[in-house]
């Protein structure tokens, strides 16, 4: 089991990918822009990072920047991104992202990409 | 897991780095044993003793007394007064190299030597004369090479027993078990050593301070032709004196700088810890450094075998190092360079395996034309001359042709269609394009680069990229390399894509299977969504996205309409669609492409095609990263998408911007709400969710479809809500247009007054914000008024410059002017100008400065005029 910190605005959809992780068996914890996230991450240790791109306040690739420059032996992080190819995806790659999911999510896949960061992280 | 992998590994190739050292270390030495080294490290002492081994001392520790050629004859009571005047004078000892058979054998400080032979019978053994007088053996040991640089301290009589040289027993190193043979320090000359002749020494003339202390050598002179050795200070002479080198011997021994070799033991240790060290240094080295290290090695070697010499009166086994070391060198390379082609082959075997897993032969025409018009379009985007796309053949290190553009497979040689040579290996390792030499790629060109490029799909090379372009194109245009690689990228997904679009139908028809009520809803959600993007189609911008490869990635209903009436099919390319609409060349719609693209900048024209009343632009765009989630085109690949929006702009373009924005607004959270709703399907049909958790899944749902539902209605009332804007007077136009009406429209009066006009107007300039009929008035009112103040036979230039953010017109020429004050009255103050070209101007001026444009006139009499119109361009 891990402690996956989910970041998305969208509160529904937030609940509804941490129902689903924890029916994976891991332990949600929820934060609903880039800045929380990062608040969080200050007082908790994580074992990975599930993160939306575009939120407010703090977006994804910005959070994936300041959790790199800020927290040492940062988690890994999963981006759930609407484009799957491109220049965003080798962005958020090279800002640091482990895998990125294509939106709209197939649960399977973010489960598979859960279970493959968790257990590289180590 | 993997680091123990790369632990095994280090340790494989540790081991194998041990056993290479080891196998050098004893053939180096198992030469050594043979003698090979014995010349070249020879040779080094020679180097060395002429470069200045220093004498430490020798000359100071000896006198020479040179006697007749045959001294063994002389009288023993001449000898026996000379040895009292040499007591007298504090000779330390005094060393006879012949038997001057005095009486007694002359004392305990008196070396007589005696000559030696080498054995006939017995090799290595020395036969001695007899004689009941001799102490010591005077030999001069047989020369190595033809120079002598050794003497031996004891040497082996055919009897059996050693007898001393004269050197050891002036030294006072007898008695000796066994013989050891020493390298002579010699000095710079045998002119250094101090001499005298014995006649001298008979005469009483030798002073006490040459002979005090020293060891006095006693034996015939130099005068003699014929007689003498070869020393590394004398190689090309035979200018040594036996005497001398007994001289430079004996001096090495009392000076305590005789030279040793390192034994045995140093000589096979020395090799052994200089090559571990060495392939130490090897394995952590970079192919790059190979030639740096090959010849930097050599040089430590070099300077701790001369300090050796110099301090340590050691003679390190120099030629053994540089040897093992050359030979290590070159084993380990060549290692490395096979385990690189192992590694190579290991990859190639694996994308070939790859390949024919991933990537389907192309199965019908329509699949290869689709292929053919990939690159034809990439090629054209690019500006390629050239474009050739390869993919590994079945079960054999061939390549065989997907697509062409300007070329075709037989421009590549046949010997250059190997997956398992260069430049395809090089290209794998480097990853990135490389470039090919001038047989590759079709006939040669001077002004033109050509280049392969690795495609890669799910990182192993799945296929190759052969292009040329124009010499220098990559340094020109710093966008294009990154443009050829993303390309690359894109390419390798689309191959990828041929076999990976099957799989995720297997995996759709395989998949979870959703609650029936739930795909109800969402089938209800659909269709109102597909009622709204209707809706927004209907009073929207037209919209189409390509991806760089042609492919259309997403179209709106009125985009699609105006497609078909253009005459536009899915199997043309946005090259050809830019030049039905806009009526312009391929060349001009090449380059607007490319400027897009490469640039990353937009690029909009007036559309001229497609039969439909009022005005319409075309705006090209390619937005990249997160524009592109905005945009729908999640697919668009690693270089991004073409936008195309076709823009009515006789009606209100802030409208259509504003609905655009709004579209892709609710796109995005319409997406939200639907994978929401997809999210909580998965989560009911599941049989490990908790029961306790399934109420509030349920719960969730309901709020994602409510939360759908009110986005749609909200949509829709806003749809409702169209059409109530204002429409302005003036909006986007191409100005190009409007500043050739107006020169037309003055030609006939510039051609009557033979006033020559030079239009400079960039092809395709972006458009300003303006009203079309005003602004050709004006430009007309412009011009005319220059052609009239030009003198007959003058010249009138008309220039349409883009600057950041606003296009100027001006109008400039040489004529007779009026003051400046006078114009701008006429323009701006109370009086009333009688000149029509210059009444139209004032008239319109306020309408102009309505659009945010500026107007400048300038005048002076005998000078001229010249007019300058600023107006807002779109970007």
């Amino acid at each position: 089991m891990a402690r996956v910190l989910l970041v998305d605005d969208d509160e529904l959809l937030r609940d509804l990918l941490a129902l689903r992780l924890e029916v994976e068996g891991h332990e949600i914890i929820t934060a609903d822009d880039g800045a929380a996230a990062l608040a969080t991450l200050r007082g908790m240790r994580c074992d990975l990072v599930v993160l939306d791109i575009m939120m407010p306040v703090m977006d994804g690739l910005r959070f994936l920047r300041t959790l790199r420059a800020e927290i040492a032996d940062p988690p890994p992080v999963v981006v759930l991104s609407a484009a799957g190819h491109g220049a965003l995806e080798r962005e958020l790659l090279a800002a640091g992202a482990r895998g990125v999911v294509r939106k709209p999510v197939d649960p399977s896949e973010l489960a598979r990409h859960v279970a493959a960061a968790v257990g590289t992280a180590g | 897991m993997a680091r123990a992998r790369r632990g095994n590994l280090d340790i494989q190739r540790n081991g194998f780095l041990a056993t290479l050292v080891v196998a050098v270390t004893s053939a180096t030495l198992l030469l050594s044993a043979l003698g090979l080294f014995r010349l070249p490290n020879d040779l080094l002492f020679d180097a060395a003793v002429r470069i200045g081994l220093g004498e430490r001392g020798v000359e100071s520790t000896v006198l020479l007394v040179e006697t007749t050629a045959d001294p063994a004859g002389g009288d023993p009571a001449v000898w026996s007064r000379m040895l009292d005047e040499l007591r007298r004078l504090g000779a330390r000892r005094v060393v006879f190299t012949f038997d001057p058979a005095l009486p007694g054998g002359g004392g305990e400080d008196v070396v007589i030597g005696h000559p030696g032979r080498p054995s006939e019978r017995q090799p290595g053994a020395w036969t001695l004369a007899p004689s009941p007088n001799a102490l010591a053996a005077a030999v001069i040991p047989a020369a190595t090479y033809g120079i002598h640089r050794r003497q031996a301290t004891a040497v082996a009589t055919e009897e059996g027993g050693m007898v001393p040289t004269i050197e050891a027993w002036a030294a006072g190193l007898t008695p000796v078990s066994s013989g050891e043979v020493f390298l002579v320090r010699f000095g710079r000359s045998a002119d250094d050593l101090p001499r005298v002749g014995i006649g001298r020494v008979l005469d009483g003339g030798l002073v006490a301070t040459l002979v005090e202390g020293r060891t006095v050598l006693v034996g015939p002179g130099g005068t003699v032709a014929g007689r003498g050795l070869n020393t590394p200070i004398t190689p090309d002479l035979a200018a040594l004196t036996p005497l001398e080198f007994h001289a430079f011997a004996t001096g090495s021994l009392l000076a305590g700088a005789a030279i040793r070799d390192v034994g045995w033991l140093g000589t096979a240790a020395l090799p052994l810890v200089f090559s571990l060290a060495g392939a130490v240094v090897y394995r952590r080295a970079s192919p790059r450094s190979a030639l740096w290290l090959a010849l930097g090695l050599p040089l430590p070697i070099l300077l701790v075998a001369f300090v050796a010499l110099l301090w340590a009166d050691r003679m390190l086994p120099v030629a053994e190092l540089l040897a093992s070391q050359v030979a290590l060198s070159l084993l380990v390379w060549r290692w490395r360079e096979m385990e690189q082609d192992r590694a190579l082959r290991r990859l190639l075997r694996e994308t070939s395996a790859h390949v024919h897993e991933r990537l389907m032969p192309p199965a019908s025409e329509d699949e290869a034309r689709l292929w053919s018009r990939t690159i034809e379009l990439a090629s054209r985007l690019l500006g390629l001359r050239r474009s050739i796309l390869l993919v590994p053949e079945e079960r054999s290190p061939g390549l065989r042709l997907l697509a062409a553009a300007g070329g075709r497979l037989e421009d590549i040689p046949e010997d250059c269609r190997r997956l398992d040579r260069p430049p395809y290996t090089t290209a794998v390792r480097e990853g990135d394009p490389v470039p090919v030499d001038v047989r590759f790629l079709g006939p040669s060109s001077a002004d033109e680069e050509r280049y392969l490029a690795p495609v890669m799909g799910n990182g192993v090379p799945i296929a190759f990229w052969a292009y040329a372009t124009d010499s220098g194109a990559t340094t020109r245009e710093p966008g294009l390399r990154a443009a050829l690689s993303a390309l690359a990228d894109q390419l390798g997904a689309m191959l990828v894509e041929t076999r990976a679009d099957d799989a995720r139908d297997e995996t759709a028809a395989t998949g979870t299977s959703l609650d029936r009520r739930v795909g109800e809803v969402v089938a209800l959600l659909e269709r109102r969504l597909d009622l709204l993007e209707g809706a927004l189609s209907e009073i929207s911008i037209d919209l189409a996205v390509f991806d760089m490869l042609g492919r259309v990635l997403h179209a709106n209903e009125r985009m699609t309409r105006w497609l078909d009436r253009l005459g536009w099919t899915p199997d043309q390319t946005p090259l050809d669609l830019l030049v039905r609409a806009g009526g312009i060349s391929v060349e001009a719609a090449r380059a607007t492409l490319h400027r897009v693209v490469i640039e990353k900048g937009h690029a909009t024209l007036a559309v001229r095609g497609g039969g439909e009343e009022g005005a319409h632009i075309l705006r090209i765009s390619a937005p990249q990263g997160a524009q592109l989630q905005s945009w729908g085109a999640a697919a668009a690949g690693p270089l991004g998408a073409l936008v195309y929006e076709r823009l009515d702009i006789s009606n209100l373009m802030a409208r259509a911007q504003l609905e655009g924005r709004l579209a892709q607004f609710l796109d995005r959270q319409l997406r939200n709400d639907q994978e929401a709703i997809l999210l909580a399907a998965d989560l009911l049909v599941r049989p490990d969710l908790p029961e306790e958790r399934r109420g509030l899944v349920v719960a969730r749902l309901g709020q994602a479809i409510s939360r759908m539902r009110a986005r749609l209605e909200r949509a829709e009332v806003f749809l409702d809500d169209g059409g109530q804007h204002r429409v302005p007077a003036f909006y986007p136009i191409g100005p190009r247009e409007p500043v050739e009406a107006a020169v037309r429209a003055v030609a006939a009066e510039a051609q009557a007054r033979r006033v020559r006009l030079e239009t400079r107007v960039p092809a395709l300039p972006n458009p300003v914000l303006a009203g079309p009929e005003v602004l050709e008035k004006f430009l007309t009112a412009m011009l005319r008024l220059s052609v009239a103040d030009a003198p007959e036979g003058g010249t009138v230039a008309v220039d349409l410059v883009e600057e950041k953010g606003w296009t100027a017109v001006t109008c400039a020429g040489r004529g007779v002017g009026l003051p400046a004050e006078r114009l701008a009255e006429l323009l701006r103050g109370g009086r009333e100008p009688q000149s029509p070209a210059l009444a139209a101007l004032r008239r319109d001026l306020a309408e102009v400065e309505t659009w945010g444009a500026s107007f400048e006139a300038s005048s002076a009499v005998g000078e001229g005029m010249s007019f300058r119109l600023r107006l807002h361009r779109m970007e």
